[in-house]
């Protein structure tokens, strides 16, 4: 054999080595995979030209010509060769006409990188790759007596004579064998009928799974078949199929039996991991049933960090408040770690544990609500200020501050909790009157002030109350105050209007009255604010 | 791709050839030895086993190595797989007995596509001995023939046979897949070891190559019938011919008609979970019987998801060793269970076979009737689409 050739098929196999193992190197960038192993493919075509084919021994860290050894690698599973020995492959035969994506596959199978899913054994994926111009051979015969035992090729040996023996009696020598048999479908029906779909394929093994569990079938293997089953949501998430997860979990969720809480359970404790869960926030949509929810449900009690953690990945408010439920359902485990998300987090975040708190009892909510409300973004102020509220003594501990904040929103919202708080009523009234008092507050606008009114007059307070009736009263100072006084007396008659007691009625009755002394645009406002506090009107109390 | 038959051109270095050389001579020696001790020992003689076992093993390497075994015993010389072996002279006498010996007896040499088995070695014992036929045939003595083993006959001309190696790789793959099905449902019963699923996809690999080779000669395999102890071997292997022909027929990938071949294999392994004497039970089976032969299906399921591969083609295995037993029938509420295409197919090719076999509680229908049933009385549990196309694809059969 000429020391050319030999070189020659030395530098190609090395090539397509460097090639193999950059695309195993850079498996996560498939679409660079072909341009990797251009260099190899043309070693391999500038070969090929002189020899119309090369065979080459394969060896476990080894590929030999003729003998000689061209390509020697350690043995590691990433390598060329490994996977190929140990599976049975014992040559390889490069043809001219060798194209980039055979090489490809021929990668894909020597490549003994782990996956997820499994795989099939090089020799049967090299025959299903079905390659023109690569061929193989394998370890001959199916070595069934190995682990078979001794009797196997006894029991072998009298079914192939009973074999033999029904061809010989049907085959005669008048039988006429055909090439080929004409095909009964169309491609058109081969594809409806036999679609490559993983997503019906993984949902229905899930399914049997289950049913495997909830017929308490599974016995010893049911941690296998639960590995088996969390596989398969892990090939669904990374093929991104959502609807198909949505359908597993479902059916997960809801199946009874002896083992199913067993099942569960370790299920469970898979489907918190934070990587998983990741993936599956961010996955998931509008499909029905929904992933979320189902996925969601099956956490385990210790998982509300981890969901915790997911919250901002939610695709949209839906979606994070799913997150955050699961999470505010799962307290004990992130009691922790929510003021702090409450006060530092992103808005969405917040937002959405704020929109999930309503299953807590109203102390802790309003506590926790008290934490949000110390959020710099007025949107998650704005949130809080409700559910603060549900607390009056939470409220005017926190709302005070509220009622001098930058947003007006937030000033509004914090005077309208306020108002409810009438447990604290004095207390609540000292903080609007506090803020009525400051020189911005006769600067807003005439809706906030408005609010503040009402606000106050709903407390229902003796110092509102006074305060009010004292505005009423009050007498214009300076010939060009009047308008002004006019208009604050006019929100004073919204505040008693709001107050509606008694007092407040006879208040608006006198001030009602002709001879009052008030602007006439008052008085008529007071009449119809008496007339509403003594229907019971809305926002009045029946007197 | 396909799988390389003969590689000769890769192995011709010096090392390959001395390899050769070194297993040819051991050969040879070996036949000798088995020739003068089959005049005096009978082939279950311990005195063989080391002979045998020398044979075999050199076989396996050979067939490892080359992908063939091909040993001609000429006038002009002693060759494997094509090289020539040289031997000492001190050894000339024994390899003119061995000539001469075979020569008598019309044998030019030995041939093997895939390594015999140890019961193929004991059959050649015999056959070389005073007990063996004067003049046997390829396959050794016709009544007891070889699975694997071959002989070069002196008269059968210098021109190979193909289409009877292949014929006896059909008969060996076959035997090969009701021996793994067997086994493996007996192996499940005692939690004993399992033979590897590699060996059944080579079966199934040599079974759907077979089968575009040789289509009409493989559909024949569905003839033949287990007794009732070995039913379920013979029935999946003969269900694995049915569904590989049925997917070929339907112009499917070989990719996929070796998921259904394997499939087929494994549809039935859940009866492992079913005590054998009710399986043997004849008459009406009282509820209980009757629930644990329905929950089989869910048992072959689970003794393949169990192993945690979730690739595609496990599934399809999985899938349809359990669906190919539900019937394509509302029960009660339920609406109508989704069933894959392998499960569609092997439900159709499962019924099949088992109609025309010999079971405890009913007779087998021949193959005409078969397919009546199935297509009248039965139709309803199958894909009216598929199972219009049975009786095409069994049309062979019904000859």
């Amino acid at each position: 054999m000429a020391a050319g050739t030999i070189t020659a098929v030395r530098d190609a196999l090395d090539s397509l080595a460097r090639s193999f193992k950059r695309v195993s190197v850079y498996r996560h960038a498939p679409d660079q995979h072909l341009a990797y192993l251009e260099p190899a493919a043309a070693e391999l075509r500038s070969l090929l030209d002189q020899k119309t084919q090369v065979t080459v021994s394969v060896e476990a860290t080894a590929l030999l010509y003729e003998g000689e050894m061209v390509h020697s690698e350690p043995a590691r599973e990433t390598g060329f060769c490994y996977r190929l020995h140990r599976d049975g492959v014992r040559t390889l035969t490069f043809r001219r006409g060798v194209g980039l994506d055979e090489l490809l596959a021929l990668a894909h199978v020597a490549l003994g990188e782990p996956q997820e899913e499994g795989r099939e054994d090089a020799v049967t994926e090299l025959w299903k790759a079905d390659l023109k111009h690569i061929g193989y051979s394998a370890g001959a015969g199916y070595r069934m007596d190995e682990s078979g035992g001794e009797g196997a090729s006894t029991s072998v040996t009298e079914v192939a004579g009973r074999v033999q023996e029904v061809l010989d009696r049907h085959v005669g020598r008048s039988f006429v064998e055909v090439a080929q048999q004409p095909v009964l479908w169309s491609e058109l029906q081969r594809a409806k009928g036999d679609p490559v779909d993983y997503a019906a394929l993984g949902r229905r093994a899930a399914h049997t799974i289950l049913r495997i569990v909830e017929q308490d079938y599974a016995g010893w293997d049911l941690q296998a078949l639960q590995e088996t089953f969390w596989r398969l949501i892990d090939q669904m998430l990374e093929r991104e199929q959502a609807q198909a997860i949505g359908h597993a979990l479902d059916r997960l969720r809801r199946v009874e039996g002896a083992q199913v809480s067993e099942f569960r359970q370790g299920l469970g404790a898979r489907l918190a991991d934070p990587d998983r869960l990741e993936r599956a926030v961010k996955l998931a949509g509008a499909e029905k049933p929904p992933l979320l929810g189902a996925w969601l449900q099956l956490l385990p009690p210790a998982a509300g960090p981890a969901l915790l953690a997911v919250l901002p990945l939610g695709r949209d408010p839906a979606a994070r408040l799913l997150v955050a439920k699961a999470a505010v359902a799962r307290m004990e485990s992130c009691a922790a770690l929510l003021p702090d998300l409450l006060r530092k987090g992103s808005a969405p975040e917040a937002q959405a544990v704020l929109g999930a708190m309503a299953p807590l009892p109203p102390l802790r909510r309003a506590e926790l609500a008290a934490t949000a409300f110390e959020n710099q973004d007025p949107a998650v102020r704005l949130e809080a200020i409700p559910l603060l509220a549900a607390d009056p003594a939470h409220a005017v501990r926190s709302l005070g501050e509220g009622l001098g904040a930058k947003a007006r929103a937030v000033r509004v919202a914090a005077a309208q909790a306020l108002a409810g708080c009438t447990m604290v009523a004095e207390q609540a009234a000292a903080l609007l009157l506090e803020a009525m008092a400051r020189p911005q507050f006769a600067a807003g606008d005439k809706e906030e002030r408005t609010h503040f009114y009402r606000s106050l007059g709903k407390l229902g307070s003796s110092s509102g109350f006074s305060y009010l009736v004292a505005r009423l009263w009050q007498k214009p100072k300076r010939i060009f105050g009047r308008q002004k006084l006019v208009e604050e007396k006019l929100l004073v008659v919204q505040g008693l209007a709001e107050d509606g007691t008694g007092r407040a009625l006879r208040t608006l009755e006198d001030a009602a009255l002709r001879w009052s002394g008030l602007p006439a645009t008052v008085v008529a406002a007071c009449k119809a604010a008496a007339h509403h506090v003594r229907t019971g009107a809305k926002g009045g109390k029946s007197v | 791709m396909s799988a390389e038959r003969s590689v000769f051109d890769a192995t011709s270095s010096a090392a390959t050839r001395e390899r050769r050389q070194q297993l040819g001579q051991q050969i040879t020696l070996a036949i000798s030895s088995l020739l003068r001790n089959a005049r005096n020992y009978s082939e279950d003689n311990a005195v063989f086993t080391p002979v045998l076992a020398q044979i075999q093993q050199s076989i396996f390497a050979l067939l490892e190595a080359d992908g063939a075994f091909e040993l001609e015993l000429l006038d002009e010389g002693i060759y494997l797989n094509r090289q020539a072996v040289k031997f000492d002279a001190i050894y000339l006498p024994l390899l003119t007995a061995v000539r001469t010996d075979l020569k008598q007896r019309g044998i030019g040499g030995m041939t093997a596509a895939v390594a015999p088995p140890n019961a193929d070695l004991r059959q050649l014992v015999r056959v070389l001995s005073p007990r063996g036929p004067p003049h046997p045939g390829a396959r050794g003595d016709p009544s007891r023939p070889f699975v694997a083993l071959r002989f070069k006959l002196r008269d059968a001309g210098a021109g190979e046979d193909p289409s009877a190696d292949r014929s006896a790789r059909l008969v060996a793959a076959y035997a090969h897949a009701v021996f793994f099905v067997d086994h493996t449902i007996q192996q499940l019963r005692v939690s004993g070891e399992l033979i590897p699923l590699w060996a059944a996809s080579r079966v199934v690999q040599d079974l759907v190559d077979l089968q575009r080779d040789m289509p009409l000669r493989f559909l024949q395999l569905a003839r033949c019938k287990a007794a009732s102890e070995d039913y379920w071997g013979f029935h999946a292997a003969n269900v694995a011919v049915l569904a590989i022909s049925f997917g070929s027929r339907l112009g499917l990938t070989k990719a996929r008609r070796h998921d259904l071949g394997m499939a087929a294999l494994f549809h039935d392994v859940g009866m492992a979970a079913i005590p054998a004497a009710l399986l043997e039970r004849q008459g009406k089976l009282e509820v209980g019987a009757q629930r644990a032969l329905k929950a089989s299906p869910l048992f072959a399921a689970r003794a393949i998801l169990r192993d945690r591969e979730v690739h595609p083609s496990a599934l399809e295995r999985a899938l349809a060793a359990y669906e190919c037993h539900l019937d394509l029938v509302p029960l009660g509420d339920d609406p109508v269970p989704e069933i894959g295409l392998g499960g569609r197919i092997l439900g159709i090719c499962e019924s099949y076979d088992a109609l025309t076999t010999t079971r405890p509680f009913r007779p087998a229908r021949t193959h005409q009737e078969a397919l009546r049933i199935m297509t009248t009385e039965q139709v309803f549990r199958f894909d009216p689409q598929l199972v219009d196309l049975l009786p095409s694809v069994v049309e062979p059969l019904l000859r």
